[in-house]
């Protein structure tokens, strides 16, 4: 089973602002953006061990010291519906296993790493619009998230 | 008259005062301009893009750069025939840009990946590497070496590796450009290739434009080198990369 923990950094996530910025400038649809680094790990280990595993090595996985959890959120307040990309690398990009996963998850043999972007919009705006205009554009213009020469990107979380 | 060659400087570049002194010390008139004084870019002979970490690396390496005002100058310089070098950031900068794939329609065709061995991040890579040009006579900066040349270089970076689509990659092997390898000349894996890829270095616009991620600047004179160098002979040196960009101004 494939199990994924979305690590947010602190609120000022600069590279979050700086994004928002330059797709703010192309369209007043977007609110606020954030960012999750995401780990991957296929294991057969309970949820309550996998999250012994990540708390374990939690400084490593996030030096800002935030937040991390199993499912990606929890949102700002229950009324939002953000959208949820993640970009990931075309070719699986593992990252060296710390060695509490060793110790607590020892059939996991690959962490791969990713971003998961969540887009808050407004009323109206499609998960595919925000894929295909802000993420996945093949336009040097817009689409900053996500280089389709080496990178793919899907939708997680929908509205 | 002195040519005039424009280094510019990002929020985040951190190597263009030693950038400049190289260009001062090879005739070249080396003004540092910041990435908010475009109008200063018309009266270049030529541009050089330091490196360094841009915007602090933000979403990915050189794309917030590449989205500045000052790159629409930039670009119509370069169109227009002037030559320009982008080292390191300055090579990502220009990659996300579009101008070391002479890319039209504003077509993603060209990206910098982050360092991988295998399948492996290896992240941030700071060594010293061999490389050696490819078709180093079909470009005018390149011009001076030739394809037996192995220089050693500083390579300094955590995105480097190039990516290319199917249209660069079947171009690639006609395309000016510098690739990685050990003090022979053969090629290798990490860390021998620093990032994954073979290829260091990417012209365009008929070889007047030079996007390489290692560090010619800090390699070019001999008390750069460190000391396990010092007792090889190099039949090459980086003087001729500037000897040449001197004589394109």
């Amino acid at each position: 089973m494939t199990t994924t923990v979305y690590i947010g950094l602190i609120q000022s996530d600069l590279h979050a602002m700086s994004a928002f910025e330059v797709i703010s400038s192309h369209t007043d649809q977007l609110v606020a953006l954030r960012r999750y680094r995401t780990l991957s790990f296929v294991t057969n280990a309970p949820v309550g061990v996998c999250q012994q595993a990540v708390a374990a090595c939690f400084e490593w996985v996030n030096p800002n010291k935030s937040r991390f959890s199993m499912n990606v959120g929890p949102w700002e307040s229950e009324v939002e519906k953000p959208i949820v990309v993640r970009v990931q690398p075309t070719v699986p990009m593992r990252v060296t296993i710390p060695l509490p996963f060793q110790t607590l998850l020892p059939d996991v043999d690959e962490v791969t790493e990713s971003v998961s972007w969540v887009f808050y919009v407004r009323e109206g705006v499609q998960a595919n619009q925000v894929l295909s205009d802000w993420v996945m554009s093949t336009r040097r213009g817009v689409g900053l998230l996500c280089n389709p020469i080496f990178e793919s990107a899907d939708i997680l979380v929908g509205v | 008259m002195t040519p005039h060659v424009a280094v510019i400087q990002f929020p985040g570049s951190n190597c263009e005062y030693e950038t400049a002194r190289v260009l001062s010390h090879f005739g070249c008139n080396p003004k540092i301009i910041r990435w908010n004084e475009p109008d200063l870019l018309q009266d270049a002979n030529g541009y050089v893009l330091p490196g360094g970490f841009s915007f602090q690396d933000r979403v990915r390496s050189g794309v917030m750069a590449s989205h500045l005002p000052i790159m629409s100058q930039l670009s119509a310089g370069i169109k227009s025939g002037k030559p320009a070098i982008g080292i390191c950031n300055g090579c990502q900068i220009l990659v996300e840009s579009g101008l070391l794939s002479e890319s039209n329609n504003d077509q993603i065709d060209l990206g910098m990946a982050k360092n991988m061995s295998g399948h492996t991040s290896i992240g941030f890579v700071c060594d010293w590497v061999y490389v050696r040009p490819v078709h180093p006579e079909k470009s005018p900066l390149l011009r001076y070496f030739t394809p037996h040349d192995v220089l050693p270089i500083a390579t300094s970076h955590a995105e480097g590796r190039f990516v290319l689509n199917h249209v660069l990659e079947d171009r690639l092997s006609d395309t000016p450009h510098w690739v990685y390898c050990d003090e022979r000349g053969q090629f290798g894996d990490f860390p021998i290739t620093p990032n994954g890829g073979s290829v260091a270095g990417i012209t365009a616009y008929s070889g007047r434009v030079l996007g390489i991620m290692p560090h010619p600047e800090r390699a070019i004179f001999d008390w750069q080198l460190p000391w396990h160098f010092k007792h090889q002979t190099f039949p090459s040196s980086w003087e001729k990369l500037m000897v040449a960009f001197r004589e394109l101004l």
